[in-house]
């Protein structure tokens, strides 16, 4: 059975198991900014340096300008400290501002891949689930992982390093002291490989989670009339808010082991500490001054940050993991419809089209098309007529290449569509179609989206022709009106005849008319054939409507069960008396 | 202010949690204050002072503290993140109830977008709000006095002494304050258009392929792209130019204790054991003084927020059912239009509009394109209120109905379908979500759903979405009308329900609806001449106005509007009547 699609309460399942080598394809991202990234490094490095630095200036204080009352020694030393103390800050400003451009230039780059990738996507992607859960990856999600792959990965670095840096510094002080101290890092480990796989799966959960929440919200908003119409609002509220809950609760969850982390190392921390005080002060490895403990504490504190650090930054690497996993299913989207390796581009169309004997099916054991076989002659007009459901958008979404057919052959001018770049393939055709998307926007925009270069006065040309300029003109800012998402500005007709202008503003070599007029009345529809039938001259057309008022100057072709079940003009056809004259006469009553 | 005081009464039923989390964050904080006098005790008596007999109960002392405080950090922000969570949850609940409230107007001026992201990003800053700003300012203050009474007790010149730079601090975090909010303003704006960009992109992916203007498409995206990414750069950089001098007045706190102590020390104002306390509790100055630089910034960052959503808090639907409204259950379906207007932004869109429907009986509207049909049945069901006139159900003006008993009894199918992503069985039972089975086929059969739903590889559990897999438009247009009629109400208006089915299908369900065993007041809205013909009275809306209004039969005589268009609609038969007659014209 074919795969069931997506809903708003249904966690999408992740295909891939958790892998580390997520990281290394980050990598590429990563590495584009090496220099930049090395810079910052270093200048942490510098930092940490500084940092580490702190604790002599407190043992020398207290070791030896203190004991030996020597005043101006400690104002020295106070010197050499404040003036370190600003050197840290202006390099950490450095690193700071390198590390912030980085990792926003990175959640660019990341999103503009998404978003590339997203454009090539087939039909299928955005049938198959929710638009909320789509928008959530390319915008969601790369926030958070940017920012982590950015300083994340090179926190962790740095943390390593000042742990060695630290550990050293310890070492040269009091080598045994160092090993106790060295005794609770195995305790911690332990327990993050223990915490590790729920920690994961909470983070997917949570994500999973998420996502649901904006797909159902998104639905609950582009939906809102149909709602109130029905009065829904408190089942929906009811849904709603179940959709939070499931979010809390996953959340709580989450949380739940990322602070189990954090207080053990807290407590671990203080323990450690606590023992030096413990060793120094039972003698455990002889005389040891105040000084130099003070000193040597001031490090463990240190040391114990960076493991913190890399505590926080093992929980970020888990959360990001769930996000970079799902970032990179997306990018590892099959483009199912996509050039071949040699395609060449489609030479200017004549207008020959032909399906020999195409297959197609969206769905496995659903034929839509068992054996659908013509021929349109170049500048022919071509009607499709035939019940509801029975492939008319089918053959016109398989002419553009939106889908891939199953079996047979589509070839224009000779050549098969499936050997010719999609680009010269679909820019040279036109389409119209069932719903009339409009973007927001002014209408002027609108249709010029038809052809990106046209001057305003084509622009109006366009509109005069499909007569949408009667209307355009009537009101108060004309071509500048603002078009309203769900078109609340606009009515049905008029939103057609915007579209109607857009597809002929392309001046397409083929032009494909689905239900082009369904919404318009019959006396606009009649001014809009007018207006078409001179603009039909020369091109290819297809022509899907219900009222056969509007195909008579067309060759029709009467589709039934996936194949072309009767073929002629007008009159041919009723002449035959089968289907078409069926169809026709009842329409005519 | 108001913003601050409606997010802490939504917290309100979580404020004894806060008060408790609060509490447990003052007890985790001050046992962080014992370890530093227990160490100092340790150097003074146990070091210096040689009392080995101290030792092991000082020690055991630290740990058992420790045990105690990270147990309670745990229960802490236990009890905080749910505090947070509960109270997020309410105020996302209280923004998708007002969302549900809120009329036509207010969606054609608010974009999907937007609105979704003040319903997600915008919140969760006001959960870091709530969950790190809050308890961490309070943190903070407190450390911050409890710091420096410690300090004060102990040695109140150093404690005077290493407060000089405060003021410094205090200077560059108002300004920095001011500095911040209109960048967090843009990054706010940036990062909704990205989103608006994006999800537009997604619902037109149809249009944006069968143009093949996905280059395009990406060069308008990397545009508001870098322009978000520039905006977040420029906020952080300006972070930076002053949030250094606030942290290292912190840091330099350290240096003044250090130096000054030593000096007191030397001078024997007080002991090695009272220096190394000042020195272990400095972290209690210079940490507070340290995140206000952070505070501030994340602050303004969530006002930035705050604003947008209390955009939502602040609209007022201008549909709203009246107190006490009437109930509308036991109506019969008598609609009455009497000289309705209506005008948007100074447009006329319907002017003197009166006409009658008696209970039972089907009204049809035609007219042509953008002459106001749509907008005249959107008022029966109140998406628009009548600029003058009223619109009356049974004989009482719908706008004394509540509202929600009046939408219960209109059963709508609207031109521009919209399917949920759902399966189909729910998307035809929406508005009767309790609905049998048995009931939900009925219907589909009376809207000739039934058999395509039927060949779907799941049937009824087929699940669809906007752009249903491999639905045709005619198909959603059937599962709309399938789902009106399911609602079973006395009032059914079809706004052009059929424009996208052939003639056969819409005959067949035209003979099922006549059918029906419940008769509903039917609106019809539609343009072939065959839709409209049984109607029991048919209105020709032009320019907003009824221009004539009859039978079918009344309106072929009065030779207008709708003779018109039959004829045009006819036309064709005089067409195939003269091909019969045998001048045919080959097509090639």
């Amino acid at each position: 059975m074919a795969k069931q699609r997506n809903k708003f309460n249904v966690d999408e399942q992740l295909e891939q198991s958790f892998n580390i080598k997520q990281l290394g394809r980050a990598l590429v991202y990563i590495k584009r900014h090496s220099k930049s990234l090395t810079i910052g490094f270093i200048l942490c490095c510098v930092s940490i340096l500084l940092d580490l630095l702190t604790p002599i200036f407190t043992e020398q204080i207290v070791d030896n300008a203190i004991p030996s009352r020597n005043i101006s020694l400690a104002l020295i030393i106070g010197f050499l400290y404040l003036a370190d103390i600003v050197t840290m800050l202006i390099v950490d400003r450095g690193h700071a501002l390198i590390f912030n451009r980085v990792s926003q230039t990175m959640i660019t780059e990341i999103r503009h891949d998404m978003f590339v990738h997203l454009q090539k996507l087939p039909f299928d992607y955005f049938d198959s689930r929710p638009h909320g859960k789509i928008l959530t990856r390319v915008v969601n999600y790369v926030n958070s992982v940017a920012s982590f792959l950015s300083n994340g990965i090179i926190s962790t670095l740095l943390q390593v390093v000042k742990l060695v840096a630290i550990l050293f510094f310890m070492f040269r002080m009091h080598a045994r002291l160092t090993l106790v101290v060295l005794i609770g890092v195995p305790l911690f480990a332990a327990l993050m490989v223990v915490l590790k796989t729920p920690q994961r799966r909470a983070y997917q959960k949570l994500s999973n989670k998420g996502s649901n929440l904006n797909a159902y919200l998104q639905e609950s908003i582009s939906g809102i009339k149909v709602t109130q119409a029905f009065n829904r609002e408190e089942i929906n509220y009811g849904i709603f808010e179940e959709l939070c809950e499931d979010y809390r609760k996953a959340w709580m969850r989450a949380i739940k082991i990322s602070r189990t982390i954090e207080s053990s190392v807290i407590f671990l921390s203080v323990v450690f500490v606590a023992i030096i005080y413990y060793a120094v002060a039972a003698k455990w490895f002889g005389e040891i001054s105040v000084g130099v403990m003070l000193a040597f504490v001031g490090y463990a504190n240190r040391f114990w940050g960076p493991i913190q650090s890399l505590g926080n930054l093992y929980n970020q690497l888990i959360t990001n993991m769930a996000y970079l996993e799902r970032i990179f299913e997306f990018l590892d989207e099959p483009i199912s419809i996509d050039d071949k390796e040699n395609a060449y581009p489609l030479p200017e169309i004549a207008g020959k089209v032909e399906f020999d004997h195409v297959q197609f099916h969206y769905e496995e054991g659903t034929p839509v098309l068992t054996d659908m076989h013509f021929t349109a002659e170049a500048g022919e007009s071509i009607a499709l007529v035939g019940p509801t459901g029975c492939g008319k958008s089918t053959v016109i979404s398989l002419l553009a290449r939106f889908y891939d057919i199953k079996g047979g052959q589509i070839l224009i001018d000779g050549n098969p569509i499936g050997d010719v770049t999609l680009a010269s393939l679909r820019s040279q055709m036109g389409m119209m179609l069932q719903e009339s998307f409009l973007f927001t926007g002014t209408i002027m925009e609108n249709i010029r989206y038809g052809r990106l270069d046209a001057t305003d006065e084509e622009v109006i040309a366009a509109a005069k022709a499909v007569h949408a300029d009667d209307f355009i003109s009537k009101f108060p800012d004309g071509y500048e009106t603002e078009v309203r998402e769900r078109g609340s500005s606009l009515s049905a007709g008029q939103r057609q005849l915007v579209s109607f202008a857009r597809t002929l503003l392309a001046d397409p070599r083929i032009l494909i008319l689905d239900e082009a007029t369904s919404a318009m009345d019959s006396q606009t529809e009649q001014l809009v054939q007018e207006g078409l039938n001179a603009l039909l001259k020369g091109r290819t057309s297809f022509i899907i409507a219900h009222r056969l008022s509007t195909i008579k100057n067309c060759r029709i072709l009467y589709l039934k069960d996936g194949v072309v079940a009767e073929s002629g003009t007008h009159n041919e056809l009723l002449a035959k008396k089968g289907l078409y004259y069926d169809l026709y006469t009842a329409q005519i009553g | 202010m108001e913003a601050i005081k409606w997010i802490l009464q939504m917290a309100n039923k979580d404020l004894k949690r806060i008060l408790f989390g609060v509490l447990l964050t003052f007890i985790t904080t001050g046992a962080a204050f014992i370890y530093p006098v227990i160490y100092s005790r340790i150097i003074d008596d146990v070091i210096v002072g040689g009392q080995m007999n101290l030792l092991v109960p000082l020690f055991s002392a630290v740990v058992i503290i420790a045990l105690m405080r990270s147990l309670v950090y745990y229960w802490q922000s236990w009890v905080m993140e749910s505090a947070t969570q509960n109270s997020i949850k309410r105020l996302r609940l209280y923004l998708y109830e007002k969302l549900e409230k809120l009329d036509q107007g207010y969606y054609g001026e608010n974009r999907t977008g937007d609105l979704m992201m003040k319903l997600t990003g915008d919140l969760d800053w006001v959960r870091h709000f709530l969950a790190w700003i809050v308890p961490n300012v309070i943190t903070n203050v407190v450390l911050l006095i409890a710091t420096l009474t410690i300090f004060f007790f102990t040695s109140p010149l150093l404690t005077v002494c290493s407060l000089v730079f405060a003021p410094v601090t205090t200077f560059a975090s108002m300004k920095l304050r001011k500095v911040l909010r209109p960048l967090h303003d843009r990054v706010r704006e940036e990062s909704s258009r990205l989103n608006i960009t994006v999800q537009e992109n997604i619902s037109g992916n149809r249009v944006v392929k069968a143009f093949c203007r996905e280059d395009f498409e990406i060069k308008n995206f990397e545009e508001r792209n870098i322009a978000y990414c520039d905006a977040s750069i420029n906020s952080v950089r300006t972070w930076w130019k002053y949030g250094p001098y606030i942290s290292g007045i912190g840091s330099s706190m350290t240096v003044v204790l250090l130096v000054l102590g030593g000096i007191f020390v030397i001078n024997g104002n007080i002991t090695l054991g009272q220096l190394t306390l000042f020195l272990n509790l400095a972290w209690g100055l210079n940490g507070p003084i340290s995140l206000i630089a952070n505070v501030v910034n994340d602050h303004q960052r969530f006002m930035a927020s705050v604003d947008k959503i209390m955009t939502i808090y602040y609209a007022q639907p201008d549909i709203v059912s009246p107190e006490n409204g009437q109930d509308a259950s036991d109506i019969k379906g008598d609609i009455e239009f009497k000289n309705v207007s209506f005008t948007v932004s100074g447009n006329q869109i319907l002017k003197d509009i009166n006409f009658h429907a008696k209970p039972g009986q089907t009204v049809a509207i035609m007219g042509p394109t953008g002459s106001g049909k749509t907008t005249l049945v959107s008022m029966i069901s109140r998406f628009m209120d009548p600029i003058q006139g009223s619109v009356c159900i049974d004989g009482v003006d719908i706008r004394e109905y509540n509202l929600g008993s009046l939408r219960s009894r209109i059963g709508m199918a609207m031109q521009d379908v919209f399917l949920f992503s759902d399966t189909v069985d729910s998307n035809i039972a929406y508005g009767k979500f309790d609905a049998e089975d048995e009931w939900v086929h009925e219907c589909a059969v009376d809207a000739d759903a039934d058999s395509f739903i039927k060949r779907m590889p799941y049937g009824y559990d087929t699940i669809v979405g906007e752009r249903g897999v491999g639905l045709s438009g005619g198909q959603r247009q059937r599962i709309s009308l399938a789902r009106a009629l399911a609602y079973d109400s006395p009032i059914l208006i079809l706004d052009d329900t059929t424009s996208a089915v052939d003639m056969e299908t819409e005959e067949y369900i035209q003979g099922r609806l006549k059918a029906r065993k419940k008769k509903a007041t039917t609106i019809i809205i539609a343009q072939r001449i065959s839709s409209v013909r049984e109607a029991d009275c048919i209105y020709i809306i032009e320019d907003g106005r009824v221009s004539e209004f009859g039978t079918h039969k009344e309106l072929l005589e009065k030779k207008g509007y709708y003779y018109g268009i039959y004829c045009l609609q006819q036309g064709l038969t005089e067409d195939a009547r003269a091909a019969k007659a045998g001048e045919v014209k080959s097509n090639g």
